[in-house]
């Protein structure tokens, strides 16, 4: 620049990586934050399902008790509990779903290079939700193959 | 059928001790009808809570045909219970969610047999205790007479050698006690052994023996 004109300003001296950024920069904080609250959304169902499985199973602790006296061993206990869980989990991911295929519409204008229908992101976030549900379900699930029939029974 | 050696059973309370069975000694033979009676306390429930093999501590000996179920793992302990145990509640513990068919059903469900094995099973039971037309109702639709009346019907089912039922008529009415004490001499005189423990000298009447319990001990026997 300065052997075609000395006197020129030169301002905002930047380099191909420092331009680069500034034109992404806006959409990667966007995806940042939208990851960031996906995620928390995560956690948060998955902290639910944990305290919802818990409250039921210790409601059901009278039940469990007598299902044990009636001959259930407690591996059937602990598939019961995963199992309502899982049913649970079934339910919002197809609700889930219904809502995410009718929001394409409005997220294909914030997507790059993905289609807002990809079925391979739908499996795996519905796959990654029921691993989250089942890792929920595990503790009530072992703490519900631990009840004492007796006690279980009495307390009744 | 069932011999009985020195059972005990204790709740230790820092140093302290709490005996609620001390030394129990008894046999019931098969096709036996045995009352388990004595004050609230004695520890009746607790005992045939140990024969039902819903409660796992105790010491002595405690053999169920050929099986020293003091010995046996949980595992086993199950095996023997399913293969031979039926148990009646007094508060029937019908799950409230199920119907009178899937209350039936539900000790099969845990064996080994097959769904349509299982539903003649459940068909015939329903049949023989006349109640085919409430299959489909839930437990909150029926009195607390037909409640025990399924409670009975599922503890038959998986047609046990041993009938264990813990004050059966305590939360009925005088009549409805009487059909079901009725109900359990027909299945005595069909063959199960009955062990019951109430506090009616005129349901202790239905059976041949008495084991009379006080704080624990066995204080007579006849």
């Amino acid at each position: 620049m300065a052997e075609l004109d000395r006197d020129l300003p030169v301002g905002e001296v930047k380099t191909i990586e420092q331009i680069i950024s500034d034109s992404t920069g806006q959409p990667r904080f966007r995806s940042f934050l939208i990851a960031s609250f996906a995620g928390l959304a995560l956690l948060l169902a998955a902290v639910g399902v944990y305290g919802l499985i818990s409250f039921t199973v210790a409601q059901r602790i009278p039940e469990i008790g007598v299902r044990l006296a009636l001959g259930a061993n407690p591996w059937q206990v602990f598939s019961l509990v995963i199992g309502q869980g899982l049913k649970l989990a079934a339910l919002g991911i197809v609700i889930g779903l219904a809502v995410a295929a009718a929001a394409t519409r409005f997220m294909s204008g914030l997507l790059f290079n993905t289609s807002a229908t990809d079925p391979v992101v739908y499996a795996s976030l519905s796959a990654l939700l029921l691993t989250m549900a089942v890792l929920a379900c595990y503790v009530p699930a072992r703490r519900a193959m631990r009840v004492d029939p007796m006690t279980a029974l009495r307390s009744e | 059928m069932i011999k009985l050696t020195n059972i005990e059973k204790s709740y230790r309370h820092g140093l302290s001790q709490t005996f609620v069975l001390r030394r129990v000694n008894a046999e019931i033979k098969q096709g036996d009808f045995v009352s388990i009676m004595g004050p609230s306390g004695a520890g009746k429930s607790t005992l045939l809570h140990i024969l039902g093999m819903h409660d796992s501590a105790w010491t002595g000996e405690y053999w169920l045909f050929e099986d020293p179920v003091h010995q046996l793992s949980a595992k086993d302990r199950m095996r023997v219970q399913k293969q031979h145990i039926g148990f009646v509640f007094q508060s029937y513990h019908l799950l409230d969610n199920l119907t009178v068919y899937e209350n039936i059903d539900l000790p099969l469900s845990y064996r080994d047999v097959k769904k349509s094995e299982r539903e003649g099973m459940v068909a015939d039971i329903l049949d023989r205790f006349n109640i085919v037309g409430k299959k489909d109702l839930f437990p909150n639709q029926l009195s607390g007479g037909q409640q025990q009346l399924v409670a009975i019907a599922r503890a038959v089912v998986a047609k046990p050698t041993l009938i264990l039922a813990d004050e059966p008529t305590g939360n009925l009415h005088t009549d409805q006690g009487k059909e079901i004490m009725e109900l359990f001499r027909r299945l005595n005189e069909a063959g199960t052994t009955i062990v019951q423990v109430t506090h009616s000298q005129a349901n202790a009447a239905y059976g041949r023996r008495v084991i009379n319990l006080k704080d624990g001990w066995i204080v007579d026997e006849n």
